[in-house]
């Protein structure tokens, strides 16, 4: 028993008053008379009944001094138990799986309300969010004050030890801490985590990836779907980029997937959706996207020693019609360096620009990714990336070069084709100058010999010309969009200005834009730990709050009153019956 | 203590009322056994030597042929004795005022009618008082000293006796009775030839009590205590109790042949008088 107002104590001085003023009532009035004993002979009729009036008046002093003890400890506010207080800290997993259809976020919330409105007035409770990063929502409050609600949970993971450590902190050292988690999942180190999960069937865009053909108004379009869901289930696969396909997805068994091919007409390009019809428990993960350049045909220009590289025109000449008009072959100088850097990409053979190249082609040029020193006769070619896609349908297994002077390697080179000397084709396909590099002249080789030569013109034109999205990104990752500056980002919603890195929010495609130029950048969810639908693990139920006891200022009150009640009863009793009043007895 | 005229002459219309015959010192008015000189004859007696021969009745010779002499009745005066009680328990309710009236009213008689007087004031000891006032004269004496009386406390059986080696015909006890020491008051006070008048002065107050609830109740004579809760039913009981006393003092009067009266203080004197006068009273008419 505790008591919550101590400082009402003090009215138990009020019983030496009390008892002396009872006292004082009680005590007989001194009279004189003028014959004794008369009255004697009256007294000893009455002495039975006084012997009673006294052991009534004992009680009555009991009954008065309980009255004011009951009414003393009601005013103190005894609490029922002096159990140390709980600092309850509720964490909420805010995880993507957590805003399934069934509605968990929601029945969690509710619970946690539910929970919060009967805990004791000594509690507390905090929010606590278990997302990518655990956060406290705000700081720590009493039982009974309006909570926080949860964000709604779209992140891909449930920072659990993150969130039990921060539950830690602002803990009262008379208190309690006690974790009440409120997830899908199985939650390590909470005290009690209910079940708040129904539905199980899912499925997923696990992928999603598309290529334009050489000058071509459509695109080829691969999504794989993949059922997370403890069920069989079916679907259909919406594609739209311009245009629509529908495609029917076969009933998937659990932990099954298939990959859905289509070709979609989209000429001016735009944002690629593959979307899946029909609902399943989680929505986030029914889509996927990507950013579609539009069709445009690239300037290309040839540099070379007195405006000849028949190769090389040869390789263009076979790209028309899909290239701008204003493609061509210049000798080097400051004109070609002029019309270098208007063109999307530049093939410089044995000679270089003079000033920072941009995108560019570099054939023996001393302009390029930095070479050994000397060149090296035959170098033998030791292996080559069959998997780059520069090289897609290329056989390079043939390759002979008979001078050549290699590359340096580099981190930021990728190395196509490699020898014992050093790389002798290489590529830097990411960052402000992206470039194909060859360390020999193709009269020195019998690459243009080979049928490869035109495929491998065709794959850099089109992996250096094509606007460059960033790289498939994931929701709750960051991007830098530009490395320096302020830039630009459109959801949809409206421009948004930002600097620095940027957080993917949610799926979709987002644009940034910088100084005239932008790129887009396709957010993806595809966390198969969260599409995850399993069965609800077992849930630790919170323990049902006690019946509420009934305050003990209650019972204290009515035993107050009612000795109260009983001294006036005892008191009405004692009054002498038809007594006069007294007067003088003179 | 003064009386009007009015009610002198009423006084001196009256005697005190002794039922036997008492002789006192001084001649007086009243018959005596004792023989003496009145007219009234007593009685024949054998002659003795020395007896006047005046007194030899000598037609009671010739017949007998034995000397006989004949006896009168003397006529003496009363010799009275009045006690008043003046103790702490006849403060209340004005009995003390009502009992000095009283004696006063004996007093003047027995002095208007020519007897001899002795009176005392008395408590727990003998407070005032007068010995052998005769005459007229004294009355004035009288009412002064009873008007001066003091208060006592107790009440003591020596003090209100008469001085010592008198030995009066009546003794008028004017007290309330109270105290351990009343009920032997009047088997103390009763001459061994004479009378004893009884005037027993009660209040009306005192059979209605201004007590109650819780007292505690203190003898205004001896100072004992007792607590006691007075409602109804205890007033009840103490009236009959007190009825029952004062009964029982009327019953031992008259067990011992004693005048009784009880005086109500809320009676007038004048007709206090008129209840001497009734039979069993202290006065009567010439």
């Amino acid at each position: 028993m505790i008591l919550e107002r101590p400082g009402f104590l003090w009215l138990l001085a009020a019983a030496i008053p009390l008892a002396a003023a009872f006292l004082a009532s009680r005590r007989r009035r001194r009279m004189e008379v003028p014959d004794l004993e008369v009255w004697r002979a009256v007294a000893r009729a009455q002495r039975p009944a006084r012997g009673a009036a006294v052991v009534r008046d004992g009680v009555s002093l009991l009954l008065l001094l309980g009255a004011l003890a009951a009414a003393t400890l009601a005013a103190a506010s005894p609490a029922p138990h002096a159990a140390p207080p709980v600092d309850w800290a509720l964490v909420f997993d805010t995880s993507a799986s957590m805003g399934a259809s069934d509605g968990r976020h929601a029945r969690a919330v509710a619970a946690a309300d539910a929970f919060v409105r009967g805990l004791p007035a000594g509690d507390r409770v905090r929010v606590l969010e278990a997302g990518a990063v655990a956060r406290a929502r705000g700081p720590w409050r009493r039982a009974g004050e309006p909570l926080p609600l949860p964000s709604l949970p779209d992140e891909r993971r449930a920072d659990w030890e993150g969130a039990l450590e921060r539950a830690r902190e602002g803990v009262r050292p008379e208190a309690d801490l006690r974790v009440v988690a409120f997830s899908d999942g199985p939650v390590p180190g909470a005290a009690f985590a209910p079940a708040v999960a129904t539905a199980t069937g899912n499925l997923a865009v696990a992928d999603l990836a598309w290529a334009r053909p050489w000058n071509s108004t459509w695109i080829d379009v691969s999504a794989r779907v993949r059922n997370c869901g403890s069920d069989t289930r079916g679907a259909t696969l919406l594609l739209s980029c311009g245009s629509r396909l529908e495609l029917p997805v076969p009933p998937l068994a659990p932990g099954d997937e298939t990959t859905l091919h289509g070709r979609l007409n989209a000429p001016a390009g735009g944002v690629l959706a593959a979307r899946l019809a029909g609902g399943d428990a989680l929505a986030v993960d029914d889509a996927a996207f990507a950013a579609v350049p539009p069709l445009r045909p690239p300037r290309l220009l040839v540099v070379a020693p007195a405006g000849r590289s028949p190769f090389f025109q040869a390789a263009l000449a076979a790209l028309a019609p899909g290239l701008d008009d204003a493609s061509g072959i210049a000798v080097p100088g400051p004109a070609a360096d002029a019309a270098a850097a208007l063109a999307d990409l530049a093939f410089w053979d044995r000679t270089g620009p003079a000033t920072t190249p941009g995108t560019a082609v570099f054939v023996a040029s001393a302009a390029g990714p930095a070479r050994i020193p000397a060149d090296v006769l035959t170098p033998a070619v030791t292996g080559w990336a069959a998997g780059h896609p520069l090289l897609a349908g290329l056989d390079l297994s043939r390759l002979r070069v008979s001078r050549a002077r290699p590359f340096l390697r580099a981190p930021d080179l990728d190395v196509l084709v490699d020898s014992a000397a050093g790389p002798l084709l290489v590529a830097r396909l990411s960052g402000p100058s992206p470039c194909v590099a060859l360390a020999f002249a193709l009269e020195d080789s019998n690459l243009p010999l080979l049928a490869a030569l035109p495929l491998l013109v065709r794959n850099s034109v089109t992996l250096l010309t094509a606007d460059r999205p960033f790289p498939d990104l994931h929701t709750g990752e960051p991007l830098l969009p530009f490395p320096t500056g302020e830039w630009i980002v459109d959801d949809g919603s409206g421009p948004r200005r930002g600097e620095g890195p940027w957080v993917a929010p949610s799926p979709g495609v987002f644009v940034f834009s910088q100084g005239g130029r932008s790129r887009p950048a396709a957010v993806h969810f595809n966390c198969p730990d969260e599409s995850q639908m399993a069965p609800a693990p077992p849930g630790r139920e919170l323990p049902p709050h006690p019946a509420a006891p009934v305050p003990p200022w209650i019972p204290l009150t009515g035993v107050a009153a009612a000795a109260a009640a009983l001294e006036a009863l005892l008191s009405r009793l004692r009054r002498p019956r038809g007594a006069v009043a007294p007067t003088a007895p003179r | 203590m003064r009386f009007d005229e009015t009610f002198f002459r009423t006084l001196d219309s009256l005697v005190l009322l002794a039922r036997r015959l008492q002789g006192g010192r001084l001649p007086g008015e009243r018959p005596s056994p004792r023989p003496g000189s009145s007219l009234d004859f007593r009685g024949f007696r054998a002659y003795t030597p020395g007896d006047d021969l005046r007194s030899v009745d000598w037609n009671v010779f010739a017949r007998l042929g034995r000397l006989h002499v004949k006896e009168f009745a003397a006529e003496r005066d009363l010799e009275a004795h009045i006690a008043v009680d003046v103790s702490a328990s006849m403060d209340f309710h004005g009995k003390r005022d009502q009992a000095l009236a009283v004696a006063a009213v004996l007093g003047t008689v027995a002095l208007s009618r020519g007897d001899t007087l002795s009176w005392c004031a008395f408590a727990e000891a003998r407070l005032a008082g007068g010995t052998r006032m005769r005459g007229k004269g004294r009355r004035a004496e009288l009412l002064r000293g009873l008007e001066e009386a003091g208060r006592g406390r107790g009440t003591a059986l020596a003090a209100a006796g008469p001085p010592a080696g008198e030995t009066p015909g009546l003794v008028v006890v004017v007290s309330d009775f109270c105290g351990p020491g009343a009920d032997g008051l009047l088997r103390t006070l009763r001459p061994r030839t004479g009378d004893l008048v009884a005037l027993h002065v009660v209040a009306p107050e005192e059979m209605h009590p201004a007590v109650s609830g819780r007292v505690r109740l203190r003898d205004a004579e001896t100072g004992g205590e007792v607590e006691i809760d007075v409602d109804a039913a205890a007033l009840e009981r103490y009236r009959e109790a007190l009825a029952a006393r004062w009964d029982g003092i009327r019953a031992r009067c008259a067990a011992q042949g004693l005048s009784y009266l009880r005086i109500l203080t809320s009676t007038p004197l004048p007709d206090i008088v008129v209840s001497l006068l009734r039979p069993g009273g202290a006065l009567a008419r010439r």
